[in-house]
């Protein structure tokens, strides 16, 4: 009976070992060094240390690896071209488990332990409230590069600062869209049930359309993994909305929820994803041409004609073997950021966290992610009014198609009917 | 009014009936021996009586009381004691502990139970133990710790259930000469035994189980000599020897 | 025995005192997560180490603990309890309330859990946790789904404001010191022995007259209040939980590990298993970069295999046996 437990005990232990998918490889970005140092941030004659807490381990270590890369290629080109006024940038990854309670501890660490400039981090939005949490107590400027709840930058933190857009701003590319062109008088949404789901309904979606004077027909939540969607989806078909708002978890969400359209023969004027799973690759590549016109709206991938965007995407597809996304982008254009504020501390003598806290916030420049500033508007504090767009699945390839001033090329609408293509 | 009032009993496991309308009585004061040969169902009876089965059918009464149903602790704190043949002894624990533990549920408190375990520790002689891991104890000293904790529940009636199995001569004789003081000291004694000598000589009365039925029950000279015991159980070898 | 109380009163002076010493915050958050892990341990211990009930779900009274605590302080109505008491939420309230939770829930399961033994006893709390974990998933309007509860106001206790280390570390010290002290007082009275008893042999207990259901479902209900304490408290330090973060099977097997390799059955134990493998996860962390989960993992293994008593027993039969040596030769000389 003793061996059953054991053996049960061990068991359990693979399996929570297993699901942790264990990458065991190296997390840091430029080269590595523990670096102990007296007083207020950590940046001696010729270094300069930031930190960033990811999931590197679990279910989202998938996402984690992507910064990790990113972070790669912008820390080694900003060293090339002279570093922090001559002094090395490197970076201290720490692994959070997509866990709000790991994340803490890394951010504690590296706080505290590691004597870092500041933190980049930390993508899932739990997590990245919990790490911010730790980054206010500590007056530790933190630089949100993914993390999109609303709330982040809504509990009034002067030292937290997010590039990219809100999920409420996710919409935002699709609300000129709608108004402009389709002009819809009802919506239904779709949407995973976890906080970044609620985030874009609740200061997206459903905000524009109680302003707008659209109603919302149907509102159906799912559990990330679902596989047979079709029950949700007749039910939004009964309901007959002129456009569908999905927002999946990962690409395969997309898929399966598509899938049920396909099946079901429901075709509205539009489906339109919000990121995530809808802006992957992976979408296409699991979807082939289910993804066909299926629009999305979310972050700006970044300005396709600028030409660091292009080299970026070029030396990650040499390195990586794939193109870059949102994630990508949004690591690159972080890394970007944080070394024009380090520069400007140093500039001001000030190359401590408080220095770097008053640089992020007078940051007004171009990054391949688009112009970066960060304000205070409507609640929130510190928030870059990033650009959001809407694109579309065009023969394999997302297009941004909406606005036009940031458009590669036309929109294709109505949505063809399944059977007519 | 006999002490325990068994009528009728009888246990099913499955389609095996074990013990089959047995139905025999004991008297306050006297020592009734149990005997069968194996299998004859002679332990269910005591798992029934002490609560740890329920009859299939049948009832049991102790003190006027039925008590067939209720639960092995109730039936505990109704004075009812009972050893296990193959010992069960808590052996992460004490000697002290074990016996300790036992007299808890009728004690006030720690002290009280403290007080009532070193009685019978006293009682039993067994103080020696007293400190050892139950877990590091021969088998005939097993035997006696099985005893000691039945003693402490301060029951008036006693299941003994093969308490000399597996000891030596010697060990033997001083097992009898406990049941004999036990039974001096006031309480009933209800005693399971393969070794007859021992059984006859501690018992006043016997009631022979086989294959589930009782088959017999008188003084210890009538069974000895009651053919269908000598068939069932005990043999012609025991016949010749008497 | 006095000597004992003194050191025990000396190293609580020492813990009190602390913080005025470390400056260093991420030194104080680790103190802060070794004591919820004695609190961890000292909950699965009082089940699984004293009554040998070995169980795979105490994330279930963990989570409901960290969802209780949540509710009480983000729900209008219920929050309204603790404003009497005070001007505003209370969190100490707060973790009450998770804690009656609890209790309540356990005080349904129990008599159907107990009916399994043994290893499917065990099973059985890994089905009842994960069936926690659906239901906290799908009944969006107490638990919010899979979005998680966020807290957004600093909770105050009186004047104390809980925020920054400090207050947290008291608060968890205050809360690790409760539970030692209460498994202790436990262990010494006679629902204890019952306790031990009852690890030892169920059908012997029950003949020594203990009512064994009855204790074992007292037991169930200590332990899991001691585990929704420790939910309570990750509520109010990490601000933000979700179903797979509070009602996930880590926090069991975390739960068993730290009274494992501390030692099952002692007092000291669960205490020794939390500082160990709080110290060593951080440790391999900066040492086997990403794959210190699987070195973390196969130690526990040896451990497991090589010191099956756990490391405070381990020491503490060293300790004897060098004792009894010692012993014997004095009476030699
Ligand atoms: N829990 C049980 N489940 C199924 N069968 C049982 C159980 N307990 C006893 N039996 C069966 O009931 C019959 C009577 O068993 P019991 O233990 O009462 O015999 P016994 O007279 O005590 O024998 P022994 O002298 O060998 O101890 C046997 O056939 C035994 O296999
Ligand atoms: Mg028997």
């Amino acid at each position: 009976m003793k061996k059953f437990f054991v053996l049960l005990l061990a068991m359990l232990m693979v399996v929570s070992v297993a699901a942790c998918g264990s990458q065991g490889t190296s997390s840091e970005g430029g080269n590595e060094g523990e670096q102990q140092q007296n007083g207020q941030g950590s940046s001696d004659g010729d270094t300069v240390t930031i930190g960033a807490v990811l999931p590197m381990t679990g279910p989202a270590a998938t996402f984690g690896k992507k910064f990790e890369q990113a972070y790669t290629i912008a820390i080694e080109k900003v060293n090339e071209e002279g570093g922090i006024n001559g002094k090395t940038l490197r970076i201290i990854i720490e692994d959070s488990q997509e866990k709000a309670n790991i994340g803490m501890t890394a951010a504690e660490k590296l706080i505290n332990n590691d004597e870092v400039l500041a933190i980049l981090g930390a993508r899932a939005s739990g997590t990245t409230y919990a790490v911010a949490k730790v980054a206010s107590q500590n007056n530790m400027p933190m630089l949100v590069e993914h993390g999109s709840s609303d709330k982040i930058t809504q509990s009034g933190w002067e030292n937290v600062f997010r590039l990219n857009p809100t999920a409420g701003m996710y919409t935002e590319g699709m609300q000129a869209f709608l108004t402009d062109i389709v002009k819809p008088e009802s919506i239904a949404v779709i949407r995973v049930d976890n906080l970044f789901g609620e985030s874009v309904f609740e200061y997206g979606t459903k905000k524009y359309a109680e302003a707008n004077g659209i109603e919302i027909v149907a509102d159906e939540k799912f559990q990330g993994g679902t596989v047979d969607f079709k029950p949700i989806v007749a039910k939004v078909k009964e309901a007959n909305p002129d456009v569908v708002v999905i927002t999946a978890g990962n690409e395969n969400d997309a898929v399966q929820v598509t899938k049920a359209f396909k099946e079901l023969n429901y075709t509205p004027k539009a489906i339109i994803g919000t990121g995530a799973g809808h802006a992957v690759q992976g979408f296409h590549e699991q979807g082939g041409d289910l993804a066909q016109y299926i629009m999305t709206t979310g972050p700006w991938h970044g300005d396709k004609k600028n030409e660091e965007w292009q080299w970026f995407n070029e030396e990650f597809n040499k390195r990586y073997g794939h193109y870059i996304g949102e994630h990508e982008a949004e690591g690159y254009a972080a890394i970007q950021v944080m070394a024009d504020a380090l520069r400007r501390a140093d500039e001001a003598g000030e190359l401590t966290r408080d220095g770097v806290m008053k640089a992020l916030d007078e940051t007004d420049m171009d990054t391949i992610f688009g112009h970066v500033k960060f304000e205070d508007f409507d609640g929130y504090t510190n928030q870059n009014k990033s650009v959001s767009e809407l694109s579309q699945w065009i023969d394999g390839k997302l297009m941004s198609v909406y606005p036009e001033e940031i458009a590669e090329t036309e929109y294709v609408y109505p949505l063809t009917p399944w059977d007519q293509r | 009014m006999p002490m325990l009032q068994v009528k009728d009993l009888t246990k099913q496991f499955g389609g095996l009936t074990a013990v089959s309308k047995v139905s025999f009585s004991v008297n306050e004061g006297e020592v009734l021996g149990l005997i069968g040969p194996n299998g004859a169902g002679k332990t269910t009876c005591f798992n029934m009586i002490a609560g740890a089965m329920n009859p299939t059918k049948g009832q049991i009464e102790f003190e006027g009381q039925r008590i067939d149903g209720l639960q092995a602790h109730q039936i505990s704190q109704k004075g009812i004691a009972r050893t296990f043949q193959i010992v069960k002894p808590l052996r992460n624990l004490s000697v002290f502990d074990n016996v300790m533990i036992a007299a808890l549920s009728k004690s006030k408190d720690i002290s009280q139970a403290r007080e009532i375990a070193q009685e019978v520790i006293d009682f039993t002689g067994i103080h020696d133990l007293a400190k050892k891991g139950a877990g590091e104890l021969s088998i005939g000293n097993l035997k006696r710790l099985e005893v000691a904790r039945a003693l402490a529940t301060l029951p008036r009636l006693l299941l003994l259930d093969e308490p000399m199995g597996g000891l030596n001569g010697k060990e033997v004789d001083q097992a009898i000469e406990l049941i004999l003081k036990i039974n001096k000291s006031g309480k009933t004694v209800v005693i399971i035994e393969h070794i007859m000598k021992a059984l006859m000589q501690v018992s006043d009365r016997i009631v022979v189980l086989a294959q589930g039925e009782k088959i017999a029950e008188g003084t210890p000279e009538a069974i000895s000599k009651n053919e269908a015991v000598i068939t069932a159980y005990l043999g012609e070898e025991y016949h010749a020897q008497s | 025995m006095n000597r004992q109380k003194s050191y025990i009163a000396l190293s609580i002076v020492v813990l009190l005192l602390l913080p005025l010493f470390i400056k260093n915050q991420f030194l104080l958050h680790m103190f802060i997560l070794i004591f919820l892990g004695v609190i961890y341990g000292q909950s699965w211990n009082l089940l699984g180490g004293f009554t040998g009930q070995i169980s795979f779900g105490h994330a279930l009274f963990f989570g409901i603990g960290a969802y209780g605590t949540a509710k009480f302080l983000t729900s209008d109505s219920l929050s309204k309890i603790g404003v009497i008491f005070n001007h505003q939420a209370d969190p100490i309230l707060a973790i009450i309330f998770g804690g009656l939770m609890t209790i309540l829930v356990t005080f349904l399961m129990g008599t159907i859990i107990f009916r399994l033994s043994g290893p499917y006893f065990g099973l059985g709390t890994l089905a009842m946790a994960e069936i926690g974990l659906v239901i906290a998933m799908n009944l969006k309007s107490v638990t919010n789904g899979g979005e998680g509860i966020l807290l957004l106001d600093t909770p105050s206790i009186g004047p104390f404001e809980l925020m920054g280390k400090t207050s947290f570390y008291y608060l968890i010290l205050v809360l690790m010191l409760l539970t030692v002290f209460f498994v202790y007082q436990i262990m010494r009275r006679k629902m204890g022995y019952f306790l031990l008893a009852i690890r030892e042999d169920n059908q012997a207990a029950e003949a020594m007259g203990v009512p064994t259901k009855r204790y074992k479902i007292l037991a169930l209900m200590a332990s899991a209040f001691l585990s929704a304490l420790a939910g309570g408290f990750y509520t109010l330090y990490v601000g933000f939980i979700s179903p797979h973060d509070v009602f996930s099977v880590h926090t069991s097997v975390e739960m068993i590990f730290i009274t494992i390799v501390g030692g099952v059955g002692t007092l000291m134990g669960p205490v020794v298993g939390a500082v160990v493998l709080t110290v060593l996860s951080e440790v391999f962390k900066s040492y086997f970069d990403n794959a210190y989960l699987i070195v973390y993992g196969l130690l526990l293994i040896l451990v497991i295999l090589y010191m099956p008593e756990g490391i405070y027993g381990y020491l503490k039969k060293k300790w004897n046996a060098r004792k009894k040596v010692m012993a014997d030769a004095d009476v030699a000389s």
